[in-house]
């Protein structure tokens, strides 16, 4: 056997702070070949960002190696000087970081940037390198290298930022690249192209890659080998198809009944959150860390000695920490929990949007449009929506970023008014009332769930009194004594404890913050809730546990829940119904079995196309979607989806508005294609067992 | 109680920065000796006790001149006790007003942008271009000089710098998903600016009205030292400078504790700010 690039024994790594020291990695265990890669999969603070600095000897000035030792190529790396360790980054050793837009100098020309690191590394000449970059842009897939040698990194979208840091890393031929999350930032779309190039890439330059990411269908469609970590130690480790078949450590089950998969809904497969949280690295338990939150856990055994990485015989390289493993058979299906989701009585509808329009007026003060005489332009974010919501009923809205979604959002909360049509709550047209002058019982019978759970509390109040003051915005009570009991009332509903109401937010985990923003939203009453990506920022775990207390408190509640995200095995597992909206149009809405099934609209079959999976049993066609997302302010004539549609039929697209195709009752489809043609698609998804599926279509 | 409990916390925090540690010190000093001014001073800083005195001379009445006499024969070192109130009313009363002023400015212009913050950028933008020393004269001439005109000259030549700083300030925290959470449960902006936004700015606010407070000083020094400060015969700093200026060669003592007393308070306030900044960047 030849020498392996990447060499790691019984690392531990800790970190020195003001607490004392806390161990970030133990005894971390990895051996890398030539032209492998080898997933880190875990949730945030597992450790997995640790390791890859360290790899590349960049750790902190606080963190330190207290064991073990790194070897690339057999040389320790611990051992090298300074100016040795400058020559390995970024020559032997590459690394590519989740924001593409930080990883490049904003004042630099993208030709100056690329060709910086060959001169670095290298002596050529000036001319050389040009060559050599304009070839490594090309086998990117960069279409028109030469420009974007000339650009600057903002002058490029996001995909093409994130190809132009790969060919960046891999310009000097590394034989080790470092992926820390490379696609988290972008589009789903844009991430199954980078995904797609990383392996081919791999595949041309038989790079050895470690691949790091808290998405384990990445790592199946990525990675032979991959390590399962939890808080600072492997837990598993194995083949992909070992790991994601035959799992040993009750973590990694949890892991997988967390994620959703865009073959199962809420009723036939519901996630099963992990219950607790992640200890801080200086209060772990003795013995198995992930004891207090296993479902296996027997005292005595789990919570003695440290628990060593076993190896799983017949499996060479698979190994597992746990104390029980040989006792557990965790391949089983997880229990259905009778009663968690049952299919709803759909009410009455809640929300019709009719023909609704958003167009933003950009006023351009530069003095070329001055001279030019047009100095308004038109960003056209959202073109004639239609579609209802029902009580109790979920409705996803799905696209990319940009497409509309946000606007939407805004406009329905009242924040923006609508350019024409219509958009009723209750019955009421509030299209062209703006927040400000709605009625309160308007503001809360609509109330919205956010994002970002670091920005959706204000740090400087108490959770009690961010409650209260919306309880009494609402006037749902005024009384001090009952606005207390229902504040207490409304942490039990998220299920959080009642002392968390003296708790100022910084006190809280992202998970914690994200369920007092659901009860916030829940805080009025409300008949409508929307609900904007409130998972995307989440672990797993967490997002899991979150999703389900959403569910929950909908279900309860007859709430009806506008849901929008670019996640579509979520929608898939939450929705009742789909509307998915390309550049401002609908192209597709229907019931959420209509629309993961043929006839699929061609973007809808891209998008469902690009979902990770992370289950070895399922067969996925691949649909790419060549270039970017035009610009709203000067969308394509005709159907907005010609300039990148696979199944583009020709003139008639570019020139005329697509009409809406009935496919069934609610299943509406915007598309030129006949409906006959599109009913004969094959499904994206397909279980192992069938026949082998047409493999790169478009 | 939970006021008491923030003010431990703060000083609980101020103690890892030695700097900053040593800045509230040396401010905390001046702060009792403000308060106790009638207890410290040995003389009546206003009455003329003898002619002019060096350092260190004994009265005939009793009691020493440690700090000497000046012209008048007033006691230096009760003039300078009682000159710390002065500064210590006025500073920070200037410094509040002008922080009013300029975060309801700043307030409005970040929240609504458009037009309204056109406007406000722009009359700040011409008084900014004035020179302080210039404006400072220019109102005092114009309104005389009295303590409640030293609080508007300074109010209206440092709104305009704290109006920037809350501004800048308000276009970030505006876009945060908890404003926008007020905004769909139909809050008025009022509540918005100063429920939701303005405590979150308090960080750096903090830390330049701390900066501030020692601009104001020097300022209030500079006027009292021009003869536009507090009308005689009320103890002043600056004034006290002017005083013993002419003499300075011959007879530094009258001149040099004044201009001690306003460095020493000035440094402390600047050695807390930037304690107070050292500790915000390390959360």
């Amino acid at each position: 056997m030849t020498q392996p690039i990447l060499e790691i024994e019984n690392l531990s790594i800790s970190y020195f702070t003001r607490a004392g020291e806390i161990p970030a990695v133990v005894d971390f265990n990895m051996v890398l070949h030539e032209g492998e890669t080898i997933g880190l999969v875990g949730e945030s603070g597992c450790g997995k960002s640790t390791m890859a600095m360290a790899i590349m000897q960049y750790l902190g000035s606080n963190a330190k190696v207290v064991k073990g030792s790194i070897k690339f190529k057999g040389q320790d790396l611990a051992l090298l000087s300074k100016e040795e360790l400058r020559q390995l980054r970024g020559n032997d050793i590459a690394m590519i970081y989740q924001e593409p837009m930080a990883s490049l100098n904003p004042s630099m020309l993208i030709g100056q940037q690329l060709t910086e690191v060959l001169r670095c590394h290298q002596s050529i000449s000036k001319e050389q390198a040009t060559c050599k970059s304009l070839e490594m842009l090309e086998s990117v897939n960069l279409p028109d290298p030469q420009r974007v040698m000339t650009s600057y990194p903002h002058q490029i979208s996001g995909g093409q930022q994130q190809r132009v840091v790969i060919a960046m890393a891999l310009l000097t031929s590394p034989a080790l690249l470092l992926l820390d999350e490379p696609t988290t930032a972008l589009d789903v779309t844009v991430e199954a192209c980078i995904v797609d190039l990383i392996e081919e890439l791999a595949a041309k330059f038989n790079t050895a890659m470690i691949y790091i990411s808290h998405n384990l269908g990445l790592i199946l469609e990525t990675c032979s080998r991959v390590n399962v970590m939890y808080s600072g130690q492997v837990v598993e480790v194995g083949t992909v198809g070992e790991v994601f078949d035959q799992m040993k450590h009750p973590y990694t089950k949890g892991l997988f009944d967390c994620i959703p998969l865009p073959t199962a809904d809420k009723y036939s497969r519901p996630l099963k959150p992990i219950r607790g949280q992640l200890p801080l690295p200086n209060q772990r338990p003795p013995g198995c860390f992930f004891g207090p939150r296993c479902d296996h856990f027997v005292s005595g055994t789990c919570d003695q000695q440290r628990i060593e990485i076993d190896a799983v015989p017949d499996q060479t390289g698979h190994a597992v920490r746990c104390a029980r493993w040989q006792a557990l058979d965790l391949t089983a299906p997880t229990e259905v929990v009778a009663g968690q989701a049952e299919p709803q009585q759909i009410g009455k509808a809640i929300l019709t949007v009719k023909e609704m329009q958003k167009y933003y007026e950009v006023h351009d003060d530069s003095l070329l449009a001055m001279l030019k005489g047009d100095r308004t332009k038109v960003v056209k974010a959202n073109e004639r929506l239609n579609f209802e919501s029902h009580a109790g009923e979920t409705v996803a809205i799905v696209g990319e970023s940009g497409c509309g979604k946000s606007t939407f959002a805004k406009v329905l909360m009242g924040l923006e008014t609508a350019s024409s049509g219509e958009v009723r709550l209750n019955g009421q047209d509030i299209a062209n009332t703006h927040v400000t002058k709605r009625r309160n019982d308007q503001t809360s019978a609509m109330q919205m769930v956010f994002q970002n759970p670091f920005d959706t509390l204000n740090p400087s109040l108490t959770i009690g009194s961010q409650l209260a003051r919306v309880i009494k915005k609402f006037g749902v009570s005024t009384d001090k004594k009952e606005i207390r009991a229902k504040v207490l009332e409304l942490l039990d509903l998220v299920k959080l404890p009642a002392d968390f109401a003296k708790r100022k937010p910084r006190q809280l985990s992202g998970g914690q913050k994200q369920r007092v923003g659901i009860a916030r939203a829940f805080a009025g009453n409300p008949s409508l809730v929307v609900a904007d990506e409130p998972v995307s920022a989440l672990d797993v775990s967490v997002g899991a546990a979150v999703t389900r207390l959403l569910m929950s408190i909908q279900q309860e509640q007859q709430t009806s829940l506008v849901f929008i995200s670019h996640d579509l095995s979520l929608v898939r597992y939450l929705a009742d119904r789909v509307v998915v909206i390309y550049l401002g149009n609908i192209v597709e809405q229907g019931s959420t079995e209509e629309v993961f099934a043929p006839p699929y609209h061609p973007y809808t079959e891209a998008l469902i196309s690009a979902i990770p999976v992370a289950d070895t049993a399922v067969k996925k066609k691949r649909v790419f979607l060549v270039g970017d997302i035009p610009s709203a302010m000067n969308p394509p004539s005709g159907c907005p989806f010609n300039t990148r549609c696979p199944r583009k039929l020709g003139k008639i697209c570019e020139e005329q508005v697509p009409p809406l195709l009935e496919a069934s009752g609610e299943h509406r489809i915007a598309c030129h294609i006949p409906l006959q043609e599109l009913r004969a698609v094959e499904p994206v998804f397909m279980l192992n067992t069938d026949p082998a599926p047409i493999e790169n279509e478009g | 109680m939970s006021m008491l409990k923030t003010t431990f916390n703060a000083i609980g925090l101020l103690r890892e920065s030695t700097v900053g540690m040593i800045g509230a010190i040396i401010c905390l000093f001046w702060v009792l000796v403000a308060l106790f001014a009638s207890v410290l001073a040995p003389f009546d800083p206003v009455s003329s006790l003898v002619p002019m005195q060096k350092p260190f001379t004994e009265n005939p009445a009793g009691g020493v001149f440690w700090f000497g006499t000046d012209l008048l024969g007033r006691d230096i070192l009760s003039r300078i006790i009682y000159g710390t109130q002065t500064v210590l009313i006025y500073a920070p009363l200037a410094t509040f007003t002008a922080y009013v002023v300029g975060i309801v400015m700043g307030l409005a212009g970040g929240y609504y942008q458009g037009k309204v913050d056109t406007f406000l950028s722009f009359v700040s933008n011409v008084i900014l271009s004035f020179p302080v020393l210039v404006l400072y004269i220019l109102i005092i001439a114009t309104i005389g000089a009295s303590g409640i005109n030293i609080i508007l000259a300074v109010t209206f030549a440092s709104a305009p710098g704290i109006f920037r700083i809350v501004r800048g300030l308000t276009m970030d925290l505006r876009n945060r998903e908890y404003v926008a959470a007020a905004q769909t449960r139909g809050e008025s902006a009022l509540w918005i600016m100063f429920v939701e936004i303005l405590p979150n700015a308090r960080g750096p606010l903090i830390v330049d009205a701390c900066l501030r407070m020692g601009y104001v000083i020097i300022t209030i020094g500079v006027l009292g030292f021009l003869g536009m400060g507090l009308p005689p015969p009320t103890p002043d700093w600056g004034s006290m400078i002017s005083d013993g200026r002419k003499l300075f060669p011959v007879f530094p003592h009258m001149a040099i504790f004044p201009c001690i007393a306003i460095s020493s308070l000035v440094l402390g306030l600047n050695l807390l700010s930037d304690g107070l900044r050292e500790i915000s960047l390390r959360d």
